[in-house]
């Protein structure tokens, strides 16, 4: 069965002097907002943006955007791409040869020539996607909540309410 | 408490980045052995290690000279990571050291704090961290997610039920999920 998430990591090299400006544009674009600009895509589990210094004396810094998404990643990458075009040119437009989210072909390119493969991964809940994971906490409050109330309910009474609640 | 990001970069010669990237093809070929032994720690929602041949990867960017070949750690992670690293060091010491063994610097996998040292000095920090359940442990994931197939195969059993074989079967399904709910 392939795997419910894709896990998605690029590494782009800032250009000179505008590492600062980069950090300053996550603090701006992606952490000031209430919803973080990953929420608004759909389909985000977690996600990560920094910028990094690789290893090395003397080495440039880079963008790390990593999230753990909903399979296939294509789309997710789209719907990001579409619903946060400002907060993503905000940061990797620091970025060397990056083109903008604005052509998506061109965007969809400039993801690729980044893109770091996974070579192993540990995956807590492989088998399931967001909504699964957001409609099982759901019922479980739901149960949780429907088991204490229906407590000492006679078998009628159990029965006909467990309709109503699975009827609403 | 939402998870925790951890972020290390490992410079590993050009010889253990082959034999890094030929433990990823036996475990690949195990058909998830190794993941099972690194899930059953139950706290890590996702972990991804990558090597990095060449910074940068794009080929229209001159490459970085300075920056060497390194093993990329992303992962993240409920409670803190002395937690975190306790319990690698504690439970998988040998997929450490099959991983980080060559790596420059790294002290070896079986006591915690020069293992703890060498990870906070080559961590990175996290600029911007999002969770999508950010109060949900890998754990209650879990939970919630055998909870609701038990809970979808009772729901089909008790299609067309009487109120007494319902209210026999609820108590034996509560009772069995009770560690669930």
């Amino acid at each position: 069965m392939a795997a419910a998430t894709d896990a998605f990591v690029v590494l782009a090299r800032v250009r000179a002097g505008e590492a600062d400006a980069a950090r300053a544009a996550i603090a701006e674009r992606w952490e000031r907002p209430p919803r973080s600009p990953f929420a608004a895509a759909g389909g985000t589990h977690l996600a990560r943006l920094q910028v990094l210094k690789p290893p090395g004396r003397g080495s440039r810094e880079c963008v790390l955007l990593a999230a753990d998404v909903d399979a296939p990643l294509a789309a997710w990458l789209e719907r990001m791409r579409a619903v946060a075009a400002t907060a993503l040119d905000a940061v990797l437009g620091h970025c060397a040869f990056y083109p903008g989210a604005s052509d998506p072909a061109a965007f969809r390119r400039w993801v690729a020539a980044n893109r770091l493969p996974v070579g192993f991964s540990v995956i807590g809940s492989p088998d399931a996607t967001l909504a699964d994971v957001g409609a099982a906490l759901a019922l479980r409050d739901e149960l949780g909540a429907f088991a204490e109330r229906t407590q000492r309910m006679s078998a009628a009474e159990l029965h006909t309410t467990w309709r109503e609640w699975r009827d609403a | 408490m939402a998870p925790t990001p951890l972020t290390v970069l490992t410079p590993v010669p050009l010889w253990w980045s082959l034999w890094v990237r030929f433990t990823w093809l036996a475990a690949a070929v195990t058909g998830g052995l190794v993941q099972k032994r690194l899930r059953g720690l139950s706290f890590i929602h996702f972990a991804h290690w990558s090597l990095v041949a060449r910074w940068p990867r794009d080929p229209a960017v001159s490459a970085d000279e300075a920056a060497p070949r390194t093993l990329v750690f992303l992962t993240n992670f409920d409670g803190s990571d002395i937690q975190y690293i306790d319990a690698f060091v504690r439970v998988v010491p040998d997929q450490i050291e099959a991983l980080y063994g060559g790596a420059r610097g790294f002290p070896g996998p079986f006591r915690f704090r020069p293992v703890a040292k060498y990870i906070a000095d080559h961590s990175h920090a996290v600029d911007h961290f999002y969770a999508a359940h950010p109060d949900a442990t890998t754990t209650a994931v879990a939970q919630a997610l055998e909870l609701r197939r038990r809970f979808d195969d009772f729901e089909r059993r008790m299609a067309g039920a009487d109120d007494a074989t319902f209210a026999r079967e609820w108590e034996q399904f509560l009772t069995a999920a009770q560690d669930l709910v």
